[in-house]
């Protein structure tokens, strides 16, 4: 038995980045002792740092507040309705509301500790510039100077195995110091979830290491309710080839700024079936759709996607890109690449494919962060409601400070009315158990073959286009891996920074973020946001304008379906073809 | 660039925790426009497990990935494998384990932080 530490605090936050940070930050304010884990470095980890930098707020804000090219018609009412047009009505209207209410003073209080706003742009999908560019990595590294200017403590290295409860609530978690496999009991008052997406679980994506839905995972198992979960998003035109840049970079922000072509395998600018009218220029969601349905008809590239071209354009039109791309783009840097060393003439079409973004659902929480089980608060990507079932450009920021503020304060009130309370024995063992059987000789198949496996299913059977056939085989299959999960075998048993164990904890949050993700796409028998469904490619509103909302007990799921509540923006009646909001049409051909 | 033909490297990897170390030799067929950390997963993924680094965005900015690469600090998700090479901690004394070093501390207070707080 591995000798367990405990360590007390009122308030226990996972996460440590964008959302976490600001929560563990509103938790100090209220004069609580305050404790922040992070399963890597901090500042060095997590999705924020990756957000090229657009942080949403209302247009009229952004002129009288942040002395910017705003339009003074807009207003954080317009910007909730944008946002629940975006989200295809699936947004909980209660919570969109708060959203971009208290947007404009999250953000200056990100200038008070010292932010620069470097930029405002109009993103698509707004219908008036909203988006403050301050880079995610800049803000990361100033949230944390924030929580050492309060002496908040930081756990780096500390894997969350699981939460642990009793018949009041939630009391604290098992986690393990990576360093020295040691376990940790956490005990506190009220705990905040900060733990992002699980958009790892698909074989290509932008999301970070560390995104392997632990969170999402662990409070599933905790009785937790979860919701929207069919709609992960994804971005249509990350690179395949070569290795280096696979799934990493985003030269969709090119295919914004340039016209360029993207074609099949037959040449062909496959967009005129999709929107004639916008081509590659329209929305993200139907882009990835569209290059999913062109590699599955068998017309895609060499490496299995599409090609995105720029062999039409003059030499000097690209080169004089160079001087005007804004931002990170400029002269072709892509995040920390310099994409002209891999492309050097532009002659030959890049080799592309959607990769997994963000995670639309998550969580269920209602206006002060609580989620089904008390003491247990959630907030940021990996909640459920703000975005429904697709999120603006830029609007993933503004969540981080909205809710990881509100789910400090909110923590921090309960953990007052409550005190600690001994952990269960029989779930720390339970957790510990986890770990140990880990530690125990099996022949079964290795934690990297499993992971293999786990994003095998997630790419060929679950992907971007679902249907009921394959999204059954998922479940089929699902339910095999599961069977062998206690059997996953590790090789190496040294303590300390054992990347196995790691793994071996993570395909487990994998594995069931994934089965969420097929029970709640199969459950939907329509097409509506991120969600594309090829046996039902209309959106239905008179049948499913409706959240879905999954729960586990033992080994048993529901998937409930629960009406969204008409507050101030009214719902569509009838039936409409995807991605058809008011005008275009986008009928597959 | 990535117009490369696949072909083996041997990649030497400084290995161990506290003061010890030693040197472990890989045979790595290396794909097209592949980077150093698309180095290390494929040792971890095909040859040993028990390989210990980090990373975390794997498009340059976290600096979670930093490493020596022949003796110079590198990001190794940036940093395109040539050919054969020596990986080492980017320092040995804030190494915890193999590759997995505590990174460089960053800047406690900037001057352009306001008193407020």
């Amino acid at each position: 038995m591995p000798t367990e530490e405990e360590i007390c605090c009122d308030v226990l936050v996972i996460g440590t980045e964008g959302t976490g940070a600001r929560a563990a930050i509103e938790a100090a304010e209220q004069g609580l002792s305050v404790l922040a884990v992070t399963k890597g470095f901090q500042s060095r980890s997590g999705a924020t740092l990756t957000a090229d930098g657009e942080i949403d707020v209302d247009s009229h804000s952004a002129c009288e507040i942040f002395g910017q090219q705003g339009s003074p018609d807009d207003s954080a009412e317009q910007f909730a309705r944008d946002m629940i047009r975006g989200g295809d009505y699936l947004n909980d209207q209660r919570l969109v509301a708060i959203h971009t209410e208290e947007a404009p003073a999250r953000v200056k209080e990100l200038l008070d500790w010292g932010a620069h706003l470097e930029g405002f742009i109009h993103a698509p999908g707004h219908t008036y510039p909203r988006g403050l560019w301050i880079p995610g990595l800049k803000l990361a590294r100033l949230l944390a100077r924030q929580l050492r200017k309060r002496d908040i403590s930081v756990l780096e290295n500390t894997m969350v195995v699981d939460l642990l409860r009793d018949a009041e609530g939630v009391l604290g978690a098992v986690a393990i110091d990576l360093p020295t496999g040691k376990l940790l009991v956490l005990r506190c008052r009220a705990l905040v979830l900060a733990t992002g997406g699980a958009m790892r679980v698909f074989p290509l994506t932008t999301a970070p290491e560390e995104l392997t839905g632990d969170g999402l995972a662990m409070a599933l198992r905790c009785g937790v309710r979860l919701q929207d979960m069919e709609f992960p998003m994804f971005l249509p035109y990350t690179f395949l080839t070569p290795s280096a840049l696979r799934g990493v970079i985003f030269p969709y922000d090119v295919s914004a700024l340039l016209e360029v072509h993207a074609l099949n395998r037959q040449g062909e600018r496959y967009m005129f079936h999709w929107d004639p009218q916008r081509l590659e220029k329209t929305t993200r969601d139907i882009n990835s759709v569209a290059a999913a349905m062109e590699i599955r008809a068998g017309r895609g590239s060499q490496t299995g996607g599409t090609y995105l071209s720029f062999k039409h354009l003059p030499r000097n039109l690209l080169e004089f890109s160079t001087k005007w791309f804004p931002g990170n783009l400029r002269n072709w840097r892509a995040a920390g690449f310099q994409l002209r060393n891999f492309f050097p003439d532009l002659e030959e079409a890049w080799e592309v494919a959607p990769a997994c973004h963000f995670w639309n659902g998550g969580i269920k929480i209602d206006e002060r962060c609580q989620t089904s089980v008390p003491g247990l608060f959630a907030a940021g990507e990996g909640t459920a409601g703000i975005h429904g079932a697709n999120r603006l450009a830029g609007n993933a920021l503004t969540m981080t400070q909205v809710w990881g503020k509100r789910a400090g304060s909110f923590a921090a009130i309960f953990a007052k009315s409550v005190g600690l309370r001994e952990p269960p024995r029989a779930q720390v063992e339970k957790a510990t158990h986890k770990v140990l059987r880990l530690r125990s000789f099996s022949s079964g198949p290795t934690v990297v073959e499993i992971r293999q496996e786990i994003r095998r299913i997630a790419g060929k059977l679950v992907g971007i286009v679902r249907e009921e056939k394959s999204l059954s085989q998922a479940l089929t299959a699902i339910s095999d891996l599961r069977d062998q999960l206690p059997h996953q075998r590790v090789q190496g048993q040294d303590p300390r920074f054992n990347q196995e164990w790691i793994e071996g904890l993570q395909n487990e949050n994998m594995l069931d973020i994934l089965e969420a993700v097929v029970r709640a796409s199969l459950a939907r028998q329509e097409s509506r946001g991120a969600l594309y469904r090829v046996d039902y490619p209309f959106t239905d509103d008179d049948r499913w304008l409706c959240n879905l909302v999954l729960q586990r007990h033992d080994a048993k799921w529901t998937v409930r379906k629960e009406p969204v509540q008409e507050l101030y923006v009214s719902l569509p009646r009838g039936k409409r073809a995807y991605g058809q909001k008011e005008g275009g049409n986008h009928a597959p051909a | 660039m990535h117009q490369h033909k696949s072909r083996v490297i041997t990649v030497q990897v400084r290995r161990g925790s506290g003061d010890e170390s030693h040197l472990v030799v890989y045979e790595v067929p290396l794909k097209p426009g592949q980077s150093v950390l698309g180095v290390l997963q494929y040792i971890y993924d095909h040859l040993d497990p028990t390989l210990a680094f980090s990373c975390s965005c794997r498009i340059g900015l976290c600096s979670a990935c930093l490493v020596r690469v022949n003796g110079e600090v590198a990001r190794a998700c940036t940093t395109v494998a040539e050919g054969d090479m020596l990986i080492e901690p980017y320092s040995s004394d804030t190494r915890i384990k193999d590759l997995v070093a505590r990174p460089p501390l960053l800047a406690k207070h900037k001057p352009n932080d306001s008193p407020s707080g």
